[in-house]
């Protein structure tokens, strides 16, 4: 017996149908244009539930079902890769470090099944280790995968993409310029635009992002959030030129895609800060906290009512923002550790400096340098910070931030 | 003029369908699979077409089924929300060869409308195609409307396009580790060439699992009148195959 609702709905659906058939012969009557009046069915053939499910619904469900098939075939490589992919895509959009960790071992799995034609698994193995900051291992992993299916486009931007985090600037070259990017695959075009972005051509940068989207845009069958993304990725890179006009622009084009997606809901928050509407940024950030907590726009909160007069909300937000950010382990997030320097107690700018100098180890791109220049700075050794602030500006690169850091660090060389 | 270009270099699928010559038409059902080949239709699941399949009616021994598989794999919470892309976009085409030269001779060309799950299908043909090959154009001519998910019926034809179980059967994993797909030209996996020609038996313990279990894909069925295709001059037998291709000049 079929339900209810699912009886009403095809009893709706079908009248819809109908209806839309008969308004189109009637216009193609009305054109004079050969037409042939078909029989329709009286019911659909296929009928659904009345009410459309959310993209998160799909999701959450699409993994209940990889998971019983994961169960069903344990020499499944393929079932093993789309739940990985699943249960990254949820934890890119909640945070969930369960999510991230179940997707990392399921990775792990599938290429521990099957190396060949699996290279989709390699990159979301190493998308989790970098989601992680365990970059030397993703790039390991990114190199088996180049070394497996040599010349693939998804890997060499891949691997160059770590490196850029890795801040090794010529291998990352040398991958960048490996890729064959024909314009159509949107999000190896946001990796590159990285590249260009952070080695000093911005222009080439944004003119990859908004072709981008307009690729992006075209598609009506992306996800949301990944449609909304590359119009995020645009907003961050006009928000690091100091384009704050623009950076809104684009962030509320991502959000018309997303409404409620916390990335570009704290990217308004800081372009508010930017701008010193204040109430706006707390605001904003206000409702991507609410959705999900990010210790970089707990900052941005503080800094508003801060500016706001209001210093009780402020110094909330500021501990908030302190033990969230403190209590991770492994390396600082570089947003996180920029607000603790400039609003902490001495002891969280000896916490940020003793992380930064430990996370160079590893990485030496031009943020961690500035992370560490800046800390040294605040810590108040100033020739040893002018000289790592003159590793950050290394590769030319624009952004605001840089730029001031840089200016003050000369100043301050410059009066001692 | 609005025109389509193929989203696949080589044609899709290529069924040979036999008409035994006399008025009992005798058609031998014939299939042909292959899922998402292409990086281009990986990135773009709308123009992937999984299968193409040719068989007698059923219901009457005078029609032979065409159809047209696209979009798997589609997860049951996908379905709803699955649809074909729009006319601007693509169209999708069932071809023909009733004279035995690789061309085709005849071809039902598949247009939408809409958006959800009632898009507006618009089918031309059987019709002479205006241009053989590559790229398309539309064909005018009276034309066959239907909604997504109904059956419609007309000239002795009968239409549907909307989700079906993707009726295929393959154990890919086994198949995986038989030839592996997509052999890149260089480095260590491109010296693989053929494994062990064995899949998993169909019972016991280590049973062959069947990777579209459950999965649906977006279909466009046509049952048509055999004697529309067959040509007596080539003893009935005719080609099928279906192409899916972007649209250009827009």
């Amino acid at each position: 017996m079929s339900h209810p609702r699912g009886y009403l709905s095809s009893i709706v659906g079908a009248s819809v149908a109908f209806g839309a058939l008969v308004a189109v012969a009637l216009v193609m009557k009305s054109r004079e244009l050969p037409t042939l009046a078909p029989t329709l069915s009286r019911e659909p053939l296929v009928t659904f539930s009345a009410t459309p499910l959310s993209e998160a619904a799909i999701r959450d469900r699409d993994i209940t079902f990889y998971i019983q098939r994961v169960k069903e075939d344990s020499t499944s490589a393929i079932d093993r890769l789309a739940l990985a992919g699943l249960l990254y895509a949820r934890a890119r959009i909640t945070g969930s470090t369960s999510d991230l960790e179940q997707s990392e071992m399921l990775a792990r799995e599938s290429v521990g099944i099957r190396e060949a034609r699996n290279g989709q698994a390699y990159e979301v193995l190493a998308s989790t280790l970098m989601a992680r900051h365990a970059f030397r291992e993703a790039h390991a992993v990114a190199v088996t995968a180049d070394s497996l299916e040599p010349d693939t486009p998804s890997h060499l931007a891949l691997l160059g993409e770590i490196e850029l985090e890795l801040g090794d600037y010529d291998a990352a070259a040398a991958h960048f310029r490996a890729v064959h990017y024909d314009g159509t695959q949107f999000t190896i075009g946001a990796r590159v635009a990285r590249w260009y972005e952070v080695t000093g051509h911005v222009d080439i940068a944004r003119e990859m992002l908004r072709r981008a989207i307009v690729s992006a845009d075209r598609r009506d069958d992306l996800p949301r959030e990944q449609a909304a993304w590359f119009h995020y990725r645009l907003g961050e890179l006009e928000l690091r030129m100091g384009r704050v006009a623009a950076a809104e622009s684009s962030f509320v084009h991502g959000l018309r895609k997303n409404p409620e997606d916390v990335r570009i809901l704290g990217g308004l928050a800081r372009a508010a800060l930017a701008r010193g509407d204040w109430r706006h940024a707390a605001d904003f950030g206000e409702q991507a906290i609410s959705i999900q907590l990010d210790p970089a726009t707990l900052g941005t909160i503080s800094r508003a009512y801060a500016a706001l007069g209001d210093t009780a909300q402020a110094a909330r937000y500021a501990d908030a923002m302190s033990r969230s950010a403190l209590t991770q382990p492994g390396a600082i997030h570089r947003a996180w550790g920029q607000f603790l320097l400039d609003h902490g107690t001495p002891s969280d700018r000896a916490d940020v400096l003793r992380r930064a100098r430990r996370e160079l180890r590893d990485r030496h791109d031009v943020y961690g340098h500035d992370l560490l220049a800046w800390a040294l700075y605040r810590n108040g050794y100033v020739e040893e910070a002018a000289a790592e602030m003159k590793l950050a500006l290394s590769q030319h690169t624009e952004d605001t931030m840089l730029a001031e850091h840089g200016r003050i660090l000369a100043a301050a060389v410059a009066t001692q | 003029m609005l025109k389509w270009i193929p989203t696949r270099v080589p044609v899709k699928a290529l069924v040979a369908v036999l008409v035994a010559a006399g008025s009992a038409l005798a058609v031998r059902q014939l299939m042909a699979s292959d899922h998402q080949d292409t990086p281009l239709v990986e990135l773009s699941p709308r123009f992937d077409v999984n299968d193409v399949y040719a068989f007698p009616s059923p219901n009457d021994p005078s029609k032979t089924v065409l159809v047209l598989g696209t979009q798997s794999p589609i997860t049951p919470a996908g379905t709803p929300s699955a649809s074909f892309g729009t006319r601007d976009q693509e169209l999708y085409q069932i071809k023909v060869d009733n004279t035995g030269d690789a061309k085709e001779d005849l071809v039902f060309q598949f247009t939408f409308l809409g958006r959800g799950r009632y898009q507006l299908v618009t089918m031309r043909g059987p019709y002479k195609p205006d241009a053989v090959g590559t790229v398309n154009t539309l064909i005018d001519g009276p034309r066959t409307f239907a909604i997504t998910n109904f059956v419609a019926e007309n000239r002795g034809m009968k239409l549907f396009a909307g989700p079906r179980d993707d009726p295929f059967f393959i154990d890919l994993e086994a198949f995986f580790r038989i030839l592996p797909d997509r052999k890149p030209e260089t480095g260590p996996l491109s010296t693989i060439t053929q494994g062990p020609l064995t899949f998993r038996p169909a019972t016991g313990p280590n049973k062959a699992v069947d990777f579209l279990r459950t999965i649906n894909d977006m279909a466009i069925v046509v049952e048509v009148p055999t004697a529309m295709l067959a040509n007596p001059a080539t003893n009935g037998r005719f080609g099928v195959w279906g192409t899916t291709s972007r649209a250009v000049g827009r």
